[in-house]
């Protein structure tokens, strides 16, 4: 009896003294400051916008792409990425803030070594990976729904009763004026945020917010991570404040004995999700005067059926990855017709090439490296768009998917059954097959380089040449990026580049050549508005870099928008003039092969000339033409065409559209 | 016997409520994590154990007495951790030692274990845990009269564990722990139940 007596009175104590130690474990901040009413006025504001917001959201189901790279450090460099993942996800609002992520698309034969065939042991690792990640096994994961969840403050805990606010000082975030606070929580627990809140002084909108959240209080509890970040939101309709993008970075992470590091981009987009229309299908025209003219149809040939039909299923497809949000609408007169398009005429007239149907050209939404046909639709994401460096470097994965269209390799018309279309969003990359196979991409890779030589731009191939040299040395860390989600990879499956040739015209890739751009960090190029999912050209200014570290080929960058308050009588222009910035993009002009001779790094322009130079005039929505500056800045005014730049020669391609370089 | 348990109740069903509720209110969270590192591990040790076996055989017929001398063994046992809340422990004991009449128990159990997180100090963390298992024992001799003592052969017996303890880390992979137990055997002889109690402390070894 009197041992067990000792032995509960040992329980009690033990337990008393945890509950009295654990009682101790309040998070620390400084002081807050007191509000005047003013002040404390907006903060009960944005208290209430938040609520609206979260309210607005819930009826929306956007989708969320999630790229992260994870760093080492690196002596030359400062950092470099050593892996990636990345996540393609519908939110789903519906009764708790989660992510549906898009399912991974069958393996294509080549992605195995195995030939495709899963073999006991494939199939046995599988499940095992399986069953560990079931476990929790695993030893690091990232959780896709911890970087969506990003986009809120505080889902439901915001207010004055759990945070305390201490304003710092009004700041204009671009066009739209903000009071800024620092806010932490009042209140112990997991996942509070506690850093800066940027809110909009007109309706108390939260704009930005930068910080972490309160990780576990025990410091023995390792296992759960909150990462530092910053949190945009955009003004994409008339009082509607949505989120658009998170940057996320953590520069020195322990593990084990490892200092890692990551970054990482979320970027929402599809909030308006709507059926694509086509101009030939739009029945809403008039009709009073319509004549009946069925005596002069013309009969349909076989053939001319057989194209037909193709075409059905190419306007099925790309219907249904519009519906999707995984290709960006048509905007007439936008990047497509400006620059792919006239890219591609810059490269079948010289090779006579007669299509009997009109090429278009679309952008995948996403920010893999990947590229495609459709038909006779050319499909380049968005990530390899932003990447590549110059107009060269376009023709070069343009004259790609050009010879798939030429050579025949059409899409499966099986998908010009709608009903074979009739799927969940996330089963897109599952349901839809749209990648070539092996011998077509090495046959496509042959005659495009037959079209490169051909072409305005033979003679700055080596240029080219460049980016499948270092997109080669980085696709072999970034398997995330460099891996297709629905179209052809530019890299063989063993790593080398389809346009190998290409490579071996280029010079070696060298990091203290300042003059050589082989590739430009993700976002270069291009915005997708995250309201009605089209994409423009940043409106940014491009700075050459100043040294190795600048050049972050492939590389997630941080992101600053110049936010604008949505402007009612420009409803066909973007939500909010954003900007997207990496810190230093450009590399100077002298990474023209030709030499100093900037224009030769563009994109072509707006004149369907068919290599015709269309003279240098930038768009309004497009960086004009630079010239690095003395201090290696160009800064052409926003809108205004660079029409007077001395440096653009007249024997270079097309150059009314921006320039990297 | 059955006073015992419920003696006994009182003091485990509120044990068992706190790792619950302190379970709960630590897996709540305003925001997801964004990145999760596995817990998984597997660590191994041994015991010492001294318990009350809560049996004095049986004497003029009549079952049960608590044993006016406690047993004392060695064990070894083994904690699987999956997560921070999914953990398993399994442990054997041989009380072999300090033995009444030849009478010893031997314990197998396995089940979960829940380290109460919010309760933790130092390097110290307390748990609960809910096990179930076999138990061997010898159950010594009985005085038969007219017939002198017999010995009562052994039997096993189905056996449930109630217990906690506080594991204390002294480095990366070692750790020393304190536990208190008490088991249940629902089906002792003649219908009888049996509560044997009693404490260990140990060393373990985290091997991965």
């Amino acid at each position: 009896m009197t041992f067990r007596k000792i032995a509960l009175a040992f329980l009690i104590i033990i337990l008393g003294a945890s509950c009295a130690h654990a009682k101790t474990k309040e998070p620390k901040y400084g002081q807050a400051r007191q509000l005047t009413a003013e002040q404390a006025a907006l903060v009960q504001k944005a208290v209430a916008r938040e609520k609206v917001l979260i309210k607005a959201i819930k009826l929306r189901t956007p989708l969320v792409e999630t790229y992260i790279q994870n760093t080492k450090p690196d002596l030359k460099l400062y950092a470099v990425p050593i892996s990636d993942m990345y996540i393609l996800s519908r939110v789903d609002f519906g009764k708790a803030f989660t992510d549906k992520p898009f399912e991974a698309r069958s393996a294509k034969a080549s992605d195995s070594k195995s030939g495709g065939k899963h073999n006991f042991f494939t199939g046995s690792f599988a499940t095992m990976a399986g069953l560990s990640k079931a476990l929790g096994l695993e030893k690091f994961t990232y959780q896709p729904n911890g970087f969506m969840q990003m986009m809120f403050i505080d889902p439901s805990g915001f207010d004055t009763q759990h945070y305390a606010f201490s304003f710092v000082r009004p700041e204009f975030l671009g066009a739209v004026r903000t009071w800024v606070y620092d806010v932490h929580p009042k209140v112990p627990g997991l996942g509070r945020f506690y850093g800066r809140v940027w809110i909009e002084d007109e309706d108390g909108n939260v704009v930005r917010f930068n910080g972490t959240y309160t990780g576990p209080t025990n410091s023995e509890d390792n296992s759960k991570y909150y990462f530092h970040f910053d949190s945009w939101r955009m003004n994409v309709q008339p009082g509607i404040w949505l989120p658009v993008a998170v940057y996320v970075e953590e520069t020195e992470r322990q593990e084990g004995n490892k200092t890692v590091g990551l970054k990482a981009q979320t970027h929402f987009w599809g909030y308006s999700l709507k059926l694509p229309t086509r101009e030939s299908e739009n029945v809403s025209v008039k009709v009073d005067d319509a004549v009946d003219k069925s005596d002069d149809s013309q009969d349909v040939s076989p053939l001319q059926a057989s194209r037909i039909w193709v075409t059905q299923a190419e306007n099925n497809v790309v219907d249904r990855l519009v519906e999707a949000g995984l290709v960006a609408p048509l905007n007439q007169g936008g990047y497509e017709n400006k620059v792919l398009d006239q890219i591609v005429i810059n490269l079948v007239v010289p090779n006579n090439l007669a299509f009997s149907d009109q090429l278009h050209t679309r952008v995948l939404l996403t920010d893999t490296i990947e590229a495609t046909t459709v038909g006779n639709t050319i499909l380049i994401s968005k990530g390899l768009i932003d990447t590549l460096p110059n107009e060269v470097s376009i023709a070069s994965v343009v004259a790609m998917e050009l010879a798939h269209v030429a050579m025949g390799h059409h899409i499966d018309t099986r998908y010009a059954f709608n009903d074979r279309l009739l799927f969940p969003d996330e089963s897109t990359f599952k349901r839809i097959n749209m990648y070539h196979t092996d011998h077509d991409d090495a046959d496509a890779a042959k005659k495009a380089l037959e079209y490169l030589q051909n072409s305005m731009y033979k003679d700055q191939l080596p240029t080219a040449g460049l980016y499948y040299a270092q997109l080669v040395e980085r696709g072999k860390v970034l398997k995330g990026l460099t891996t297709p989600k629905l179209g052809d990879s530019l890299l063989k499956p063993d790593g080398t580049a389809w346009m190998a040739e290409l490579q071996k015209m280029a010079p070696k890739l060298n990091w203290d050549d300042l003059t050589q751009s082989p590739a430009l960090p993700l976002g270069s190029w291009l915005k997708t508005d995250p309201w009605d999912d089209k994409v423009h050209m940043l409106n940014a200014k491009r700075y050459a870099p100043m040294n190795a570290r600048d050049k972050m080929p492939f590389e997630v960058t941080p992101i600053f928008y110049k936010l604008q308050r949505y402007d009612v009588t420009r409803l066909d222009t973007p939500t909010a003039a954003a900007t997207a910035a990496p810190a230093t993009v450009v590399p100077p002009a002298t990474a023209a092969p030709a030499g100093d001779q900037p224009a030769a790094d563009q994109p072509a322009g707006g004149q369907p000339a068919g290599g015709q130079p269309a003279g240098d005039q930038p768009t309004a929505d497009q960086p004009a033409n630079t010239t690095p500056g003395a201090a290696g800045q160009s800064n052409p005014p926003a809108d205004q065409p660079a029409a007077g730049d001395t440096n653009t020669t007249q024997q270079q391609p097309p150059a009314s559209t921006p320039n990297p370089q | 016997m059955l006073n015992y348990f419920l003696r006994i109740r009182k003091i485990v069903v509120p044990l068992i409520s706190i790792v619950l509720a302190a379970g709960s209110l630590s897996a709540r969270a305003q925001v997801v994590p964004a990145a999760a590192k596995s817990q998984f591990s597997v660590t191994v040790g041994a015991l010492a154990s001294a318990f009350q076996p809560d049996y004095d055989a049986a004497y003029n017929g009549k079952v049960v007495e608590a044993s006016p001398f406690r047993l004392y063994g060695v064990g070894t046992y083994v904690d699987v951790k999956f997560s921070r809340w999914v953990q398993i422990e399994g442990e054997a004991r041989w009380l072999r030692y300090n033995q009444f009449d030849q009478i010893h128990q031997d314990n197998y159990l396995i089940g979960p274990r829940i380290p109460i997180q919010r309760l933790r100090f130092w390097r110290a963390t307390p748990y609960g845990k809910v096990l179930v298992g076999y138990a061997k024992m010898d159950l010594g001799y009985a005085y038969v009269p007219n017939v002198g003592f017999v010995f009562l052969g052994n039997g096993g017996f189905t056996d449930i564990a109630m217990g906690g303890g506080v594991d204390f880390k002294l480095t990366k992979r070692i750790s020393a722990r304190g536990d208190f137990e008490y088991q249940y055997y629902p089906k002792f002889i003649e219908n009888t139940h049996l509560i044997p109690y009693g404490a260990s402390v140990g060393v373990g070894y985290k091997i991965f």
